[in-house]
């Protein structure tokens, strides 16, 4: 078997990094109506991927199989699981925590740097710190996704130049470290 | 340059007296960046269309590639008249009267596009009036426009603007007039270059030996000259030409004067003289040289074209629609890098060549079917089908280079692409992995590339005929492949399409004439909004007839990539081997139960020992007759006649492809 259903520590892993952004909806990704999604572990990639294209994939050779459905994050050496910016595809749609910016703050943003308080112009009510949130454009644009540098009362009395977003992985990754990018497992 | 440009704008009032024109560049912290170069666009793509009113120029070219210099190119190839040459007998009849349409259509589009140019600097100047007389919003074009006015002008800026427009009218007109004697003047020596031409041929200096190579005007001008007088001596070769030559010298002076010009090797040139009869092979070369304009697809898992261009338009760019997509937009300038905006990071568009949109086209993928791509990387058309599908189904994709993989999962994450498997195998061993189980299969086959060389010009001296040659068994392999692949039995599908973006015969009709002859495929018409017929007949190859619902993109014609796209239908999972196999089993075992038959009703002479095999009509009696004496059961005569219909129709397959072969 190239794809095994992660074990009960990994699974663990992987669950506690989604539930940081999807909260309560991450039930909504693994029961999903419409095709029933599963998370496969490849090369110590979790790919979310339709039982449909699992089953197709199933005639591919472990050591030829380069990615299927969607690449969710990697685990490190440490055993520790990684978001990857390609995750963003599953996260954008069910994320409790957003924030939107301002145009003069999306290129920064874009180039791998935190998101200022001067950069926010909407964001979601009532998060505490550490909180995951996805990074939108003021148009509705995902953009990428981070954590709350500070809980979301204290914002206010924030600085402007003062980091309230950290940058998890930003589309800005595709052009910039796209030999890198863990989303292809070979 | 930093700063806030305050003080270089100071600079540029005190210099010019005018604030309003270097404001934007000053602010923009440089120089503006310089009009794009456009590319005469030519023919029935619908690239060519220029958006008006945004100043796109076009006047600054070389005199090499000018549209004039082409007009005239292209008056001279009409003055000839499409003259009946010999050569002109290697074509079909309709084939043939469609070059000379193309030929006869060319230089009423390229007057045209004079007209367009001279349309978009008379729209410019428009668009200049209300600026100049102090209206403060214009786009980036439009002040760069004014900008190069006004440093002519500048030195006298008390000129009321009704004079200024009246100055640059004449100006204008007094342009037009010297282009116009100029082109007389040229028309006029090419008249006369027919004449001293010949001597030419004769050899500059020397004989015959001095034709190749030091022979060669040093001039590339003169080089184009002595092409076109080639050219024209070919288009009336019994009245033109010079006593004692042979239309073989002409051709060769030609081919050589084509490699010294355009630096193609020669034996690349000599297919290409195949390929492009005549002007035609001029024009594409010259196409060559230029770029095609720059086409984006727009992603409609994530957005409308309608919407991306609005944003990108709200980025200063350029675009306007494809006529002929849905998805496609034509990029004229953009002040930004498209392959770095957030909207590209994002995933709303691909850059990708307007040509590489037709096999996904001609395809036609469905939602929820199961779709192969057997060369993928990078992914612009896996993307477009897996956008099609509308993200159902399933898309396996592969290539066989481990380093594009990077690049083709990368745009399928970014592009929001969620059925697809991406595999790493030689295409060659997939149906040994899948068996007969797609709906419908993509190849994009590696390939010489001779369609792409504005792309890479290193194709012009580095494929040798070997190298196409081996290219051709690798596409052969890999189609025969794809075709394996293929579900015949599919409700919905069972379509191959089978693209490269090479010009070369072997590479394009004459593998998908290998298929036919090896798989129980045939060819469809594709479903293209445009493009040119495949060749059925080529030098000494004959193809099926069949092969004329095959489509060709030319750079020279359509201004897309030199392309080649051929849809296939697959009829039967066996091949026509194995179907002419059991038809002969079948028409063994009908012989056995005949005599069988014979023996038992004991009777009747009819078709004693003398019956041969597979005539219908003895078939048919031999039914009868058994049906009559024992009652043999009909479904086993009607299988048999069924049999026997299908060798039939094998056969006339057969037959037809070894016309073909």
């Amino acid at each position: 078997m190239s794809l095994r259903p992660s074990s009960e520590d990994e699974t663990r892993a992987v669950f506690d990094k989604l539930a940081k952004f999807l909260g309560v909806h991450l039930k909504l990704l693994l029961s999903r109506t419409d095709i029933p999604h599963v998370l496969r572990l490849h090369r110590e990639r979790v790919y979310y991927v339709s039982e449909l294209v699992l089953r197709k994939a199933s005639n591919i050779a472990r050591e030829r199989l380069a990615s299927l459905g969607t690449c969710v994050g990697k685990f490190t050496h440490a055993r520790k699981f990684h978001l990857a910016i390609t995750a963003l595809d599953v996260l954008a749609p069910y994320a409790v925590g957003k924030v939107w910016l301002k145009p003069s703050a999306e290129m920064s943003f874009l180039y791998g740097n935190h998101v200022l308080k001067a950069g926010v112009g909407k964001v979601t009510e009532g998060m505490a710190g550490g909180d995951g949130v996805v990074v939108h454009t003021m148009g509705g644009l995902p953009l990428g996704f981070g954590l709350t540098a500070r809980p979301g009362a204290e914002w206010r009395k924030a600085a402007p130049t003062d980091i309230v977003v950290l940058n998890q992985a930003d589309v800005g990754g595709y052009l910039r470290d796209e030999a890198s990018s863990p989303a292809s497992a070979l | 340059m930093g700063g806030t440009g305050r003080a270089r704008r100071k600079q540029r009032v005190k210099e010019h007296g005018t604030g309003l024109e270097p404001v934007a560049q000053l602010q923009a912290g440089g120089p503006p960046p310089k009009p794009k170069r456009f590319v005469p666009p030519q023919g029935a793509s619908g690239l060519k269309r220029r958006r008006r009113g945004r100043g796109a120029k076009v006047r600054d070219e070389g005199p090499a590639d000018t549209p004039a210099g082409r007009g005239a190119t292209a008056g001279d190839d009409g003055g000839d008249g499409g003259g009946g040459g010999g050569s002109e007998g290697e074509w079909g009849e309709d084939m043939k009267t469609k070059r000379k349409k193309l030929m006869a259509v060319q230089p009423r589009i390229d007057f045209g596009e004079d007209s367009g140019e001279d349309d978009s600097n008379d729209s410019s100047d428009d668009d200049e009036v209300p600026f100049e007389g102090g209206g403060g919003e214009a786009s980036a074009s439009d002040e760069e426009d004014s900008g190069e006015d006004d440093s002519n002008v500048s030195s006298d800026d008390d000129e009321l603007p009704i004079e200024r427009e009246a100055r640059r009218l004449a100006a204008r007109t007094a342009k037009e007039s010297a282009d116009a004697d100029a082109e007389l003047a040229d028309a006029a020596q090419d008249g006369e270059e027919e004449a001293p031409f010949r001597l030419s041929l004769r050899g500059t200096g020397g004989d015959a030996d001095g034709e190749l190579g030091g022979g060669l005007p040093p001039t590339r001008e003169a080089q184009l000259a002595r092409i076109r007088g080639i050219l024209s001596v070919l288009g009336d070769f019994s009245a033109r030409r010079e006593a004692g030559k042979r239309r073989s010298d002409y051709m060769d002076a030609l081919r050589d004067t084509l490699c010294a010009t355009f630096g193609y090797l020669p034996s690349l040139a000599a297919k290409l003289m195949d390929i492009f009869p005549k002007e035609e092979v001029l024009s594409f070369m010259e196409a060559q040289e230029a770029p095609r304009p720059m086409t984006l697809r727009t992603n409609s898992l994530r957005v409308r074209r309608r919407e991306l261009a609005a944003a990108l338009i709200a980025r200063g760019a350029n675009v306007d629609a494809v006529p002929w997509s849905k998805v496609a937009l034509v990029v004229y300038e953009s002040p930004v890098p498209l392959g770095a905006t957030p909207e590209y990071l994002a995933g709303h568009y691909m850059l990708q060549a307007a040509s590489s949109l037709m096999p996904v086209m001609a395809l036609a993928p469905q939602e929820k079917e199961h779709v192969l791509e057997v060369a993928a990387a990078p992914g612009g058309k896996t993307t477009h089908v897996a956008a099609v599908m509308r993200n159902t189904g399933v898309l396996v994709t592969n290539d066989a280079k481990r380093e594009r993989l990077k690049s083709l999962v990368a745009n399928i994450h970014r592009l929001g692409v969620k059925n697809s498997v991406v595999s790493h195998y030689d295409g060659r061993s997939l149906p040994a992995l899948y068996g007969p189980s797609f709906d419908r299969v993509l190849l994009d086959a590696p390939c010489s590339g001779t369609g792409i060389i504005c792309h890479d010009p290193s194709v012009k001296t580095s494929r040798t005929d070997a190298d196409i040659a081996a290219n051709a068994v690798l596409q052969k392999e890999l189609l025969l492949a794809a075709i394996d692949c293929c579900n015949a039995g599919s409700r919905s599908g069972g379509v191959i399409v089978y693209s490269t973006c090479s010009v070369m015969v072997e590479e394009n009709e004459a593998v998908v004439a290998y298929a036919l002859r090896k798989r129980a495929v045939k060819v469809v018409d594709a479903g293209l909004p445009f493009g040119v017929p495949g060749f059925t007949r080529m030098r000494e190859s004959r193809f099926h007839p069949s092969l004329a619902n095959t489509r060709r993109f030319l750079p020279h014609v359509h201004n897309l990539d030199g392309f080649f796209v051929a849809k296939l239908r697959k009829v039967s999972n066996d091949t026509p081997a194995e179907v002419a196999a059991k038809a002969r089993k079948a028409a063994k075992a009908k012989e056995r139960r005949r005599a069988v038959a014979d023996e038992i009703s004991d009777a009747s002479t009819e078709d004693g020992g003398s019956h041969d095999d597979d005539d219908d009509d003895d078939d048919d009696d031999d039914a009868d007759s058994s049906e009559a004496a024992e009652g043999v059961t009909d479904e086993e005569s009607g299988g048999s006649d069924a049999e026997a219909s299908t060798d039939a129709s094998g056969e006339d397959g057969s037959d037809g492809m070894e016309e073909s072969a």
